[in-house]
């Protein structure tokens, strides 16, 4: 406690800082790696909250998905368990649980570039998006967003155009969206557990799947699928999110911290996640996995035409909002 | 006193039945969830037979199911795997103490399973769908958890029956399968 | 103490106390989490959370399906056959069947992956089977969750694609390959171990070999074998994955059985499923709520913990080496394999790495750590899945187990101390 001579000394500074708010410790679930792209994204706004705190809130994070895959995770933030504070999660994960808006960022072909994204990221229509869950009553709220890249497709056999993944058994999550999409270019959506993928490509079960560049590496699928085609099919957009159990016990001050540290971790994602992925796509080259460009994204656009206007139809005038943002 | 007990006893061809319903329904789903993966795969293959995106998440929802309704039914089969290394060393009254302390405390988890089962299945299941079923509530994950509870607090209620009738009647607690 | 030790402390001091009181172990891993979150102030609402998410795996799917084929072949007449094969094969020597068991799970196992699916498939075959031909169960339940443990280390092997994964820089590939010489060291020395006890324990030893006999056999369970042919053929080739492997088992368990041998009609498949609820009755709801005491001891960082008390202790890289196992050991007493490459991976592979471990090597010390900790009380998942399928009390079972644990330590220790058994074959292929 603080003494009657302490409190009369001058510290303008500190009612703002939020450094005389609780002691809080928030968990923070990751499903990657630390040394991934999301991984660091997370460090950064640990160090920043704390350090913006003064060490008053405390971020635990516990990365490489040992508290559950991100829908464990959703469920165990939505279900007010107090276990899990805050997590990162793709935008798209909140689909299932009635997110319509933040669907629209994993519609395919949606964003043409990373540039298109943050444009939206930093728009006056991020902050509507975030709070889309909250406004739910999911009990769930967006801090910021990142991406970990553009998606692309990775194959068993060499493909060279969108003609050759025709036939092809491809993994894709469960999702209407995914499913649609990998129907949409003539290839057969399969279904194989993220655990079991490694395996199912080694052996031949599947064709081919889709990850971010970074995750194609760190799961060593180009060790058994060395063939990978950019078509960028969606941008892995991922945010943030705090349970609002959590923030209700936040002093307004120490909201804003973890706001401010949003923000720059946000900053800070735009900044590493290009160059890591550049860095990466070098070092799958060196090692002499075949990657192809896709120089005229029409075809693909043109071949998943009906799921994106099915899958956009409740939206459609916020859609053509994201669209116009390039 | 062996009045009650006889008309208490009444009351067991119920269990009898209880218990063979729920073996019959773990039997159905064990099917299904064989049927469904098979399905599954000769579907990749044979371009008549469906391949749904909805495959496992149905397979583990009904193993989910197959999970805690078997489980009480081993409770009545006393099969569930406990220690039992000290059983020669120990005076025949205390193990029947802790058998009883042991039946009545999972009966309290029963309990437990159905009050925050029962909650959070009403909760996700209003904030969530199966992500391959978007028109399919996420109640329908996490239903089997108040579900163990009731069938666990039924079959519990009777093993402590039993203890309790067999202190009183001073005889051994009767197996009944 | 802090409130985190308390929970801890809470956490495993009235679980053990339960265990001790001959609570089901099942519920008793649920009663010790409930305390543990009402001491935190937390909502109990993780039960039901956790519960779903332990059994909500699609690869442990292998498990139910395994059992019920085993129970299938056992009653539909594909056992009978086996057994005559088996007889004709390997009769004539000591422990015979036991030696069967290790180099089937060697093959078997190494295709699933996975030491439960290992135990609940050929466990639930070769245990019927040994007893048969006058083995104990204890000791055929034994050696059937031991040899399982050579299944994680036969690629494919999910674990190893965690730990590759984690680690960094590993390559999934040479870590499969490292695995095979360490599998096959563990498998010798397993059969060394139930080659002395068949001889203590006075195991049968049938007719001198005889070839036209075993030729006769072979002909005689062509349909049986083909089950093995289709599951192993299937999964090799990429017609589907090891755990579908085990739906199609069934499926073809079942058309056998009931076509083919007509050891079944579909009444009697009807009535024999009781025994495949029986088992799974003990083995699901294990795996449901020991998912909510992992994550508890997750969350608690009790991982962490352990893995940072070795941080400092001494320079010394043998004691260092031996300290890393120890440490593996112990939390693999009350957790599963892949939490525990997940969180220690990370905080133990540089001490590894310092000690001149190199990081291919020490995946394959964690893995057998970790296999070996799937078979001990109070915690193993292999363990509880072995005394379901052999119908064995678990304590029977540990105690039978108790020689092999010896041959896994040994293992343990040749693989620690003698780098090029798991370095050899990768630096080969390179
Ligand atoms: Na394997
Ligand atoms: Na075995």
């Amino acid at each position: 406690g603080q003494t009657p001579e302490e409190t009369t000394t001058e510290e303008p500074t500190q009612g703002q800082t939020g450094q005389d708010g609780p002691e809080i410790t928030l968990v923070y679930a990751e499903v990657n790696p630390l040394d991934t792209i999301v991984g660091q994204t997370g460090t950064v706004f640990k160090e920043k909250v704390e350090e913006l705190s003064g060490g008053k809130i405390k971020i635990d994070i516990m990365a490489s998905g040992v508290l559950g895959s991100e829908n464990d995770v959703l469920d165990t933030m939505l279900g007010g368990g107090g276990t899990i504070d805050i997590s990162r999660i793709s935008a798209f994960a909140l689909t299932s649980y009635g997110g319509e808006k933040s669907k629209l960022l994993s519609i395919p072909f949606t964003f043409v570039n990373r540039e298109h994204f943050w444009n939206f990221a930093t728009s006056d229509l991020a902050p509507e998006f975030l709070l889309e869950p909250h406004e739910n009553g999911s009990g769930v709220r967006g801090l910021f967003y990142g991406e970990e890249g553009f998606r692309h497709f990775f194959t068993v056999d060499e493909v060279n155009t969108m003609e050759d993944l025709r036939g092809m058994k491809l993994r894709v999550s469960n999702d209407p969206v995914m499913n649609g999409m990998v129907r949409g270019i003539g290839a057969d959506p399969t279904v194989v557990s993220f655990g079991e993928l490694y395996s199912a490509l080694q052996t031949g079960v599947v064709d081919g799947a889709e990850q971010p560049i970074a995750n194609y590496k760190s799961n060593a699928f180009h060790e058994v699928a060395p063939n990978m085609i950019l078509n960028g099919h969606t941008l892995g957009a991922i945010q943030v999110v705090i349970t609002d159990e959590a923030w209700d016990k936040l002093t307004a001050e120490q909201q804003d911290i973890l706001m401010e540290a949003g923000r720059y971790a946000s900053a800070f994602n735009r900044e590493i996640s290009e160059e890591a992925e550049n860095k990466v796509l070098d070092e799958l080259k060196a090692e002499g996995i075949n990657i192809v460009e896709v120089n005229d994204i029409t075809p693909w656009q043109e071949a998943v035409k009906d799921v994106v206007a099915a899958e956009t139809t409740n939206n459609a005038e916020l859609y053509q909002r994201l669209v116009d943002m390039q | 006193m062996s009045n009650i007990f006889n008309t208490i006893d009444k009351i067991k061809p119920a269990y009898d039945m209880t218990y063979k319903i729920v073996l019959f329904i773990c039997k159905v789903l064990l099917i299904i969830v064989i049927f469904i993966t098979t399905m599954a795969v000769t579907g990749r293959y044979v371009s008549f037979i469906p391949d749904p995106a909805w495959s496992e998440e149905v397979v583990l929802t009904c193993m989910a199911f197959t999970a805690v309704l078997s489980a009480a039914l081993a409770i009545r089969r006393k099969a569930h795997i406990r220690m039992t290394a000290f059983d020669k060393y120990l005076p025949k009254k205390l193990i029947v103490a802790l058998d009883l302390l042991a039946d009545v405390a999972v009966l309290a988890l029963g309990v437990v399973m159905i009050v925050v089962g029962w909650r959070y299945a009403v909760l996700l299941g209003s904030r969530g769908s199966y992500v391959s079923m978007p028109s399919v509530s996420r109640f329908w994950m996490y239903f089997p958890v108040p579900l163990a509870g009731i069938a666990m607090v039924i079959f519990e209620l009777e093993a402590i029956y039993n203890h309790i009738r067999g202190i009183f009647l001073k005889e051994e607690v009767y197996n009944e399968c | 103490m802090s409130a985190e030790s308390m929970a801890i402390l809470i956490l495993l001091g009235s679980f053990f106390v339960m265990v001790f009181l001959r609570f089901p172990i099942a519920y008793a891993v649920a009663l010790s989490s409930v305390f543990t979150l009402l001491y935190q102030g937390l909502p109990l609402t993780t039960i039901a959370q956790q519960m779903v998410r332990g059994i909500s795996s699609f690869s442990l799917m292998a498990v139910p399906f395994f059992i019920t084929m085993g129970v299938l072949m056992g009653s539909g007449g594909i056992s009978e056959r086996l057994i005559g094969l088996a007889k004709a094969c390997v009769g004539w020597m000591r422990g015979g069947m036991a030696m069967v068991n290790i180099v089937a799970s060697y093959f078997f196992g190494g295709i699933s992956g996975s030491a439960s699916a290992d135990t609940a498939s050929l466990g639930s075959i070769l245990i019927p089977m040994m007893v048969d031909q006058g083995y104990d169960d204890d000791f055929s339940t034994a050696v059937t969750i031991t040899s399982s443990v050579e299944g994680l280390l036969v690629p494919p092997s999910h674990n190893m694609v965690i730990y590759a994964t984690t680690a960094g820089g590993v390559s999934v590939g040479s870590l499969f390959l490292a695995g095979y010489v360490p599998a096959a060291i563990l498998a010798i020395s397993l059969m060394i171990g139930s080659y002395i006890i068949s001889v203590k324990r006075n195991y049968p030893k049938g007719e001198k070999f005889n070839l036209i006999n075993l030729l006769k056999q072979i002909f005689i369970s062509f349909w049986a074998l083909a089950a093995v042919l289709i599951v192993v053929v299937g999964v090799v080739g990429g017609i589907f994955t090891a755990t579908e492997s085990a739906a199609i088992a069934v499926i073809y368990s079942l058309i056998v059985s009931v076509f083919i041998y007509k050891g079944l009609d579909w009444k009697g498949v009807w009535k024999v499923l009781e025994k495949c609820i029986d088992t799974l009755s003990i083995v699901l709801i294990l795996i449901a709520t020991s998912s909510i005491f992992g994550f508890l001891l997750t969350r608690l960082g009790v991982p962490q913990l352990a893995a940072n008390a070795i941080l400092g202790l001494t320079d010394n890289p043998i004691l260092l080496a031996l300290l890393l196992n120890l440490i593996l050991l112990v939390l693999g007493t009350i957790m599963d394999m892949a939490p525990i490459i997940l969180i220690a991976t990370p905080i133990l592979l540089p001490i590894a790495t310092s000690i001149g471990l190199h990081p291919i090597q020490f995946g394959i010390m964690i893995i057998l750590n970790c296999g070996i900790g799937l078979l001990t009380p109070p915690v193993g998942g292999v363990l509880f899945i072995g005394s379901a399928v052999g119908k064995v009390p678990m304590e029977r079972v540990v105690r039978a187990t108790l020689p092999f644990y010896i041959c896994m330590i040994i293992t343990l220790i040749l693989i620690t101390f003698v780098p090029s058994i798991s370095l050899w074959l990768p630096a080969l292929f390179r």
